[in-house]
């Protein structure tokens, strides 16, 4: 774009220039002027767009600096940034084990790098290692601190007061992380132990404390007294109650929970008038922007990734406003008030996770508000569209009884009928369930099975139409699955699963290493075998003969200049030949006394043997910078295998590492060997105890059917006997 | 109120309120919430039928509760499987690199303002050893101040040169290269080297240290 811009102006900077020059026969010196600034300006306008054109290249500019040395505290923190870097491509376990790689080499870990790993310890189920480390943590914190202060009175250093606080704040995160996992697992002891090693709270994690507090008391009031904060933030979180109990505070997100939370409570303690105050305002709620830290992301659940979405921010809004509206549905009902819990469910939206729920309420209220045609019409889509859902079964004997109402004797017939038919249906369809699940070893199975047929709808989706056999057993798994035990065995089953797996590639991984181990074992022995039957120094000596024998042969050649002593096989040959010819000549001159010819042929003789010579004369520089250079080489040759003979022979002689690390590597496949079949046995334990949890399911739910079918029965007796009175009259 | 076929879009929606319930810290509380409400309303199912019939459900059974010694098993397995992936991995690194002979280069970002790295070519004395193209999440590691490490080999004592040449695009999206020529003494311990994509605040560009690490 700059680009273009620049050649317009070039443009037109020319266009300009030609209409001065036009104007040349006005004034010649306005002309020269002009013309000196149009040369001036297109030069200038040539470098700019020499400049632009070059700035899309590239740039390329080299350096050459020396390195920073960096002491060892510098390099701990390096080492911590690549376990970050690892953290942040979304590889928890690598990161982790960068962490422990880093607390090997250096003896001092910081703070943060403490909390970085107890986080993410966390995140990958570690939860006694955790422990432990926060728990080393808050008593070296705790000394840290106190030193600290005694330096905060004397320097009173800004930045450290700073410090503490943040990792104060950390180590909170950490443990409200470490505690909202052992609710999850139910085990609220453990998640009370953990928060009891909260002893300062700062503002903004005072809701989420309170709320854990509330779901570990529950359906008790959670007290303030037994809480073991400081007097500073307990005093701060009882003024955070008492205003979210006044009015909902919006300041923080998490008060809506607690208000929530507090509201359940009162419903279940009957006390209506509070929780229906409660619940008005949670049903206008806003939820105030918040950004989650760093930190609170990282030691959140692994699928929140790094993205807290506005739109899922609303969607959570609107889920807490919709089920405040249910819960005063509800608490209308239970007070016996139809027609407010009829005009709250009447605007009740269409689109949320409670559309079930708030159907079978709001058909149930316009039943006891014997708006019977409503009724009719919102069961009968209970009954036809929600055929697995929870509320069907109620909607079913609403329907019947319903028409019993309106003296439909035969239709309620017809309804109690139909009710049978699917009672019986539902006690076939878990007899089929609990023979394919005691057919299927793996229960796994089952849930592979569910995934692939689901694929990107949500697992306990109850309600859609279930037409295969196999549909069916998936949903009674997935029924069963809404069983807090059961699905805890199941998560633990894809636990060990996993490992398992890990296991695996960790055992081909070792095989690897030990057929490297095995190949660099082999090797060395080769090279050693060779060492040993290789006469090393027969070799060196002949490189060392023949290194003399240039060096003499040099030194001849530098002192006398004669070209022969380069000859090559021809020239020598042709040389030996004229030795030969002249000492004949010589023999024949002696004998033959005085043969002209023979001095002719001595003539011609001494001739060749001068061309010969010159010949020699000529390459006789070339010959000796070539063998000279020789020399060079064969010396070089000569060092450099003789130093490396001498380096083979160290080696050799040094303790070689590979039988150490074939020891290190025999214990790892050990321990892995071990391992896998711990998991093994693991697996098999917990599939025998998922088995007996469904099991049981499946039986009570027999059990319960059987109650509804008898129930039925009792009531379609009840409309026969009335018909027949109909009959009699 | 309610419309059939418009289940598909409710199952999206609740499929998007689960994932977001996941997502956030307060999933617990969200749960505890879905299931209490689950609850109250069976609940309110159940008085409503015990109105009608006049057996009661004392004849269920009982599921045992949440077996511990299982979690800990887990637990226990984890960190045995945490533990060999660690030993693995340092006889691995002793076996293909014993300090000896291992050099590892590394690369990080500061701020980069001024550079948007896209990728990187690493010659080791005028041979090309790695490359990477990186991805916006790559990018953004490093700006977050991760280190990653580029390339990891071995090499013979002596000295050796490295050259890195770094691509990426300036403030105004041009391609522009940065590259860095080191020359360094390979001895017995380990040779680690950091090469430093900085900003350069007084003529905003961004240029390429190098830092040396030892242990």
């Amino acid at each position: 774009m700059q680009l273009t811009v620049t050649k317009r102006l070039f443009f037109n900077y020319i266009i300009h220039a030609v209409n001065v020059r036009k104007k040349v026969t006005r004034s010649m010196l306005i002309s020269s002027l002009i013309y000196r600034y149009f040369l001036a300006t297109t030069c200038c306008l040539m470098v700019l767009l020499f400049s632009f054109l070059t700035a899309d290249k590239v740039y390329a500019k080299e350096q050459l600096s020396k390195p920073t040395q960096l002491l060892p505290s510098q390099l701990s923190e390096k080492f911590y940034r690549q376990a970050l870097y690892f953290y942040f491509q979304n590889k928890p376990d690598e990161a982790l084990r960068q962490l422990t790689i880093n607390q090997d080499y250096f003896s001092k870990t910081p703070v943060h790098e403490s909390l970085f790993t107890a986080g993410l310890q966390i995140s990958q189920g570690l939860h006694q290692d955790a422990q432990v480390l926060l728990e080393k943590l808050s008593l070296t914190t705790d000394l840290a601190k106190t030193s600290d202060d005694n330096i905060l009175m004397q320097k009173s250093d800004h930045s450290t007061i700073e410090s503490n606080l943040k990792k104060e704040a950390l180590k909170v995160i950490v443990f409200l992380e470490l505690a909202a996992q052992k609710i999850a697992e139910q085990n609220l002891s453990a998640a009370q132990t953990v928060l009891a090693n909260i002893t300062s709270l700062p503002e903004q994690y005072q809701a989420q404390y309170y709320v854990m507090q509330q779901l570990i008391a529950w359906p008790q009031k959670p007290d303030t007294d037994k809480f073991m904060l400081d007097k500073v933030s307990k005093t701060r979180l009882e003024s955070l109650i008492s205003e979210s109990n006044n009015g909902l505070v919006t300041q923080h997100n998490s008060t809506a929970y607690i208000l929530l939370n507090e509201a359940l409570r009162e419903m279940n303690q009957q006390e209506f008038a509070s929780a229906e105050g409660k619940l008005k305002r949670l049903q206008v709620f806003t939820w105030q922007e918040e950004k989650g830290n760093f930190w609170q992301q990282l030691f959140a659940d692994k699928t929140s990734g790094n993205q807290l979405l506005t739109g899922l921010k609303q969607l959570e809004q609107n889920g807490i406003n919709h089920y405040a509206q249910l819960l005063l549905a509800q608490l209308y009902i239970e007070q016996g008030l139809f027609q407010q819990s009829y005009q709250q469910l009447e605007k009740f939206p269409k689109d949320t996770p409670f559309t079930e729920q708030a159907l079978f309420l709001f058909g149930y209220s316009a039943f006891k508000l014997q708006q019977y045609n409503i009724a009719e019409v919102i069961l009968n889509t209970l009954i036809t569209q929600y055929p697995y859902a929870n509320f069907t079964q109620q909607s079913w004997v609403l329907s019947a009884q319903q028409y019993t109402a309106q003296n439909q004797l035969n239709k309620a017939l017809n309804r109690y009928l139909q009710i049978e038919e699917y009672y019986q249906t539902k006690q076939h369809e878990l007899s089929e369930f609990s023979k394919a699940l005691t057919a299927q070893k793996d229960l796994l199975f089952f849930y592979r099975a569910l995934n692939e047929s689901n694929e990107g709808v949500e697992v306990n989706n109850t309600t859609d139409k279930v037409s295969s056999d196999n549909s069916i057993n998936e949903f009674w798994l997935t029924l069963s699955l809404r069983q807090t035990d059961i699905a805890n065995l199941y998560q633990q089953l894809q636990s060990v699963e996993k490992l398992a797996k890990q296991l695996q590639a960790q055992q081909n991984k070792s095989h690897w290493l030990a057929s490297t181990i095995e190949l660099n074992v082999a090797r060395q022995t080769t090279i050693r075998d060779k060492h040993k039957s290789t006469n090393y120094e027969q070799l060196l000596s002949k490189l060392l003969d023949k290194k003399d024998q240039l060096a003499i042969l040099l030194g001849k050649a530098k002192s006398l200049g004669d070209g022969k002593l380069f000859a090559d096989k021809t020239k020598k040959k042709l040389l030996t030949r004229i030795e030969k010819s002249q000492s004949a000549l010589a023999f024949i001159e002696d004998n033959s006394q005085g043969s002209p010819s023979i001095q002719a042929y001595q003539h011609r003789l001494s001739r060749v043997e001068g061309v010969l010579a010159w010949q020699l004369q000529q390459e006789f520089s070339t010959r000796y910078w070539q063998t000279r250079q020789s020399l060079n080489v064969l010396e070089r040759t000569y060092n450099n295998t003789l130093q490396q003979y001498k380096q083979v022979d160290e080696l050799l002689a040094q303790h070689s590492p590979l039988p150490l690390l074939s020891a290190k590597h025999a214990l790892i496949a050990n321990k892995t060997t071990s391992s896998q079949s711990k998991a093994n046995q693991l697996k098999t334990r917990i599939n025998s105890k998922l088995l007996a949890n469904i099991n049981l399911f499946i039986e009570n739910e027999h059990i319960k059917i059987t109650e509804f079918l008898l129930f039925n029965q009792r009531a379609m007796a009840n409309i026969i006997e009335k018909l027949n009175q109909q009959e009699a009259l | 109120m309610w419309l059939p076929n418009e289940r598909v879009e409710q199952m999206k929606i609740k499929n998007k309120i689960k994932s977001f319930s996941c997502a956030i810290r307060r999933v617990i509380t969200c749960t505890v919430f879905f299931s209490t409400i689950m609850m109250s309303h069976q609940a309110l199912s159940e008085e409503f039928f015990a109105n009608e019939t006049t057996k009661d459900s004392a004849a269920l059974k009982s599921v045992s509760t949440v077996d511990n010694s299982i979690a800990n098993d887990i637990e226990q397995l984890k960190k045995e499987v945490m533990t060999l992936n660690r030993e693995l991995f340092i006889l691995e690194e002793d076996l293909l690199f014993p300090a000896s002979t291992q050099v590892s280069v590394f690369v990080s970002v500061d701020i980069g303002r001024f550079f948007t790295l896209d990728s990187v070519e690493l010659k080791l004395n005028n041979e090309d050893v790695a490359g990477f193209l990186y991805t916006k999440r790559q990018r953004e590691s490093l700006e977050q101040g991760g280190i990653q490490r580029l390339f990891k080999g071995n090499l013979k004592m002596g000295q050796h040169q490295i050259t890195a040449i770094f691509i990426g695009l300036d403030q105004e999206q041009r391609t522009v290269k940065r590259a860095i020529t080191h020359l360094f003494e390979k001895e017995d311990d380990a040779v680690m080297i950091e090469l430093k994509v900085e900003d350069n605040t007084r003529n905003l560009q961004a240029d390429v240290h190098v830092e040396e690490w030892s242990l």
